[in-house]
C-alpha cells in the first residue's frame, strides 16, 4: 500500500516550492501530496509571518488527514504550526527544523545552521531551546538572500552556500550542517562536495527529503506524536476561522 | 541495487528470539542481516559489559564495511562501542539507544525509558547527556528482569513493562515511552494497548524497529556520521593485543551523487 505524505508549503505565493522537485521524492511506495495556502504571508522571514501563516496551514493539514494522508510534513524551517497541526491530527507531523536539528545531532553533535537572512537569528536561537538540543546547536550563519530571491541565480547561491558552510565549520566548529530553508532544496550535494574539496568531510542535511523520508519510516512503524503532549483541542466558539472540525456553526 | 543493513548485536550469546524479529524489516530493497560479536560480554547489563563489548563491535563493524554493508545498527540500547566505530568506518553507524531517544523527544518531548535493571539506570543518564536529548527524559524505570531471562516469560515480562510504563505516564509525567533494551523487540504492541485502554495515545519506541526504518532511510538520502567529528585513526600507531586492520587503505567514502 502507498504511503502518502502532505507537504504543506505554509505561504501563498506559487511557484516556489515547484511541483518536480515534490515529484522528485516519489518512489513506487510513496506518493507526496503539495498543498500551499489560500491565506497567508508571500514568504516567512520573520515571526509576524510565521503567525499569519499558522491558521490556514492548521486547516490544510487537517483536511490532509481527511483526505487519507499517513503523514504530514511542514515545508518551512521556522515549523510554523508544528505544534498546533499535532494537536488536530492524529497522524504524524514533521516540522523539518526539528527532525533535521535531531538527525544533525543523531550524526555528529555540533551543528551549524545555515539560512537567508541574518533576523533569523533569534528565531532559530528559539527553536534549538524549545527543541531542547541547545547543547549541539554552535553555528549560525545567513547568505543575506531573501527567500523570493533564491532561486534566480543557482550557481551564486551555491557559492554563497559552501562559503557560509566551510566557515560554519572551520569557524564555529560545527561538525554536521542544516540548511536552514526548505527553499535550499537540492543545494546540499554542491555543499558537500564544495566541503570535501576544503577537505573537510561533514554530513550535509537537506531538511525537506529528510523530514519525508523521515515521516515515511515513521509511518512504517505505526508511531505518532503524543497525545498527552498535544491533545485533541475542545470544540468551542471561533470568529472568523472555518476549521473543520473544529469550529461551531 | 539491493541495499543491506546489518544488525551487531553486542554480545556473544545467540539469542533467536532477539534477532527473529528484524530479519522481517528486509524487502526486495534491503537485505537485513545479524551478528554476535566475537569477543565480550553474554549480555550488557552494566559499565563492565559496555567496556568489554566495544572492541568486539569495533571489529564487526570493519568486517561489515568491507563487505560492502551500507548501514551498521548496533543492537542494544547501550550503544556499546558507537563512537569508536564510527571513527573505524564512514557507513552509517546507529545506536537503537540514541535512535530512540530522539525519536521519542521528536515525538512526545518528555519520555521514560523502560528497561531490564537498577544496573543500568547510571547509563542511560549519561547517554542522554551525552545525546544532548537530557532535557526530555523524565525517569528511568527497570523492570528488574535480567537481559537472557526475558524469553523465560515473555509474557510476565509484557506485563511488567505495560505496569511501568502506565506508571513512567502517570507518576513521572512521560508523554512517550523507550522500551530500554532491544530484548524487548515486538513487546510494544501490548504496552500501546494497555495505555490506550487508560485512555493514553502515546508513543512507545521500540528501538531495534525504529532504528532499522531510520537506517534505510539515511541509506536513501546518502547521509552518514561526521567524520569530521569521528576521524579515521592513523595507522602508524601501536596496538598490541587485537588484531586491527590497517587503516591506511583509503575508507569506503559516500558517493557525491
Amino acid at each position: 500500500m502507498k504511503t502518502v505524505i502532505q507537504l504543506i508549503t505554509p505561504i501563498v505565493t506559487r511557484g516556489i516550492r515547484q511541483l518536480d522537485d515534490v515529484k522528485e521524492l516519489e518512489r513506487p511506495d510513496l506518493e507526496v501530496r503539495h498543498s500551499i495556502l489560500d491565506k497567508g504571508p508571500a514568504s516567512i522571514e520573520s515571526e509576524f509571518d510565521e503567525a499569519l501563516s499558522i491558521p490556514d496551514t492548521i486547516k490544510k493539514a487537517i483536511e490532509a488527514e481527511q483526505n487519507g494522508a499517513h503523514a504530514i510534513v511542514i515545508d518551512c524551517m521556522g515549523d510554523p504550526g508544528l505544534d498546533a497541526c499535532r494537536e488536530v491530527v492524529s497522524i504524524p507531523v514533521l516540522g523539518p527544523c526539528q527532525t533535521s536539528m535531531h538527525t544533525a545531532s543523531l550524526l555528529a553533535h555540533r551543528f551549524g545552521f545555515i539560512t537567508v537572512l541574518d533576523r533569523l537569528r533569534p528565531i532559530i536561537d528559539n527553536m534549538a531551546s524549545k527543541y531542547g538540543i541547545n547543547a549541539n546547536y554552535v553555528s549560525f550563519q545567513a547568505i543575506d538572500i531573501p527567500v523570493l530571491e533564491i532561486s534566480h541565480d543557482s550557481a551564486k547561491l551555491n557559492e554563497a552556500l559552501t562559503e557560509k558552510a566551510i566557515r560554519s565549520v572551520q569557524e564555529d566548529g560545527a561538525d554536521a550542517l542544516i540548511l536552514g530553508c526548505t527553499g535550499f532544496l537540492g543545494c546540499a550535494v554542491a555543499m558537500r562536495r564544495g566541503l570535501l574539496n576544503a577537505g573537510l568531510d561533514v554530513p550535509v542535511i537537506d531538511p525537506i527529503p529528510l523530514t519525508v523520508h523521515m515521516a515515511d519510516a515513521l509511518v512504517k512503524t505505526g508511531l505518532s506524536h503524543s497525545k498527552r503532549t498535544w491533545p485533541q483541542p475542545e470544540i468551542k466558539g471561533l470568529a472568523g476561522y472555518d476549521m473543520p472540525g473544529f469550529s461551531k456553526p | 541495487m539491493k541495499k543491506h543493513i546489518r544488525l551487531i548485536l553486542p554480545i556473544t550469546t545467540e539469542v533467536a528470539e532477539f534477532t527473529s524479529g528484524v530479519v522481517e524489516f528486509g524487502n526486495d530493497e534491503c537485505e537485513i542481516s545479524t551478528v554476535n560479536i566475537d569477543i565480550g560480554p553474554s549480555s550488557v547489563e552494566n559499565e563492565i559489559d559496555e567496556a568489554l563489548a566495544a572492541t568486539g563491535v569495533i571489529l564487526k563493524a570493519i568486517e561489515a564495511e568491507n563487505e560492502g554493508v551500507d548501514a551498521i545498527i548496533i543492537d542494544s540500547c547501550g550503544d556499546a562501542g558507537i563512537y569508536p566505530a564510527r571513527e573505524a568506518v564512514s557507513i552509517p553507524v546507529l545506536g537503537c539507544g540514541q535512535t530512540s531517544m530522539h525519536v521519542a523527544s521528536m515525538l512526545g518531548g518528555k519520555f521514560s525509558v523502560v528497561t531490564v535493571l537498577d544496573s543500568v539506570i547510571g547509563l542511560f543518564e549519561d547517554l542522554a547527556k551525552k545525546y544532548a536529548v537530557h532535557e526530555h527524559l523524565v525517569s528511568i524505570r527497570s523492570i528488574d528482569v535480567p537481559v537472557l531471562d526475558i524469553h523465560k516469560d515473555l509474557e510476565g515480562v509484557k506485563h511488567k513493562l505495560a505496569k511501568e510504563s502506565l506508571r513512567a505516564v502517570e507518576e513521572d509525567g512521560a508523554n512517550a515511552i523507550v522500551l530500554g533494551c532491544t530484548g524487548f523487540i515486538g513487546c510494544d504492541e501490548v504496552i500501546d494497548r494497555h495505555l490506550k485502554a487508560k485512555g493514553y495515545d502515546i508513543p512507545v519506541v521500540d528501538p531495534t524497529t525504529v532504528c532499522i526504518v531510520v537506517a534505510q532511510e539515511l541509506i536513501k538520502l546518502n547521509l552518514s556520521h561526521s567524520k569530521k567529528l569521528f576521524p579515521t585513526p592513523t595507522s602508524d600507531k601501536k596496538v598490541v593485543g587485537f588484531d586491527l586492520p590497517s587503516f591506511d587503505a583509503p575508507t569506503q567514502r559516500l558517493k557525491v551523487v
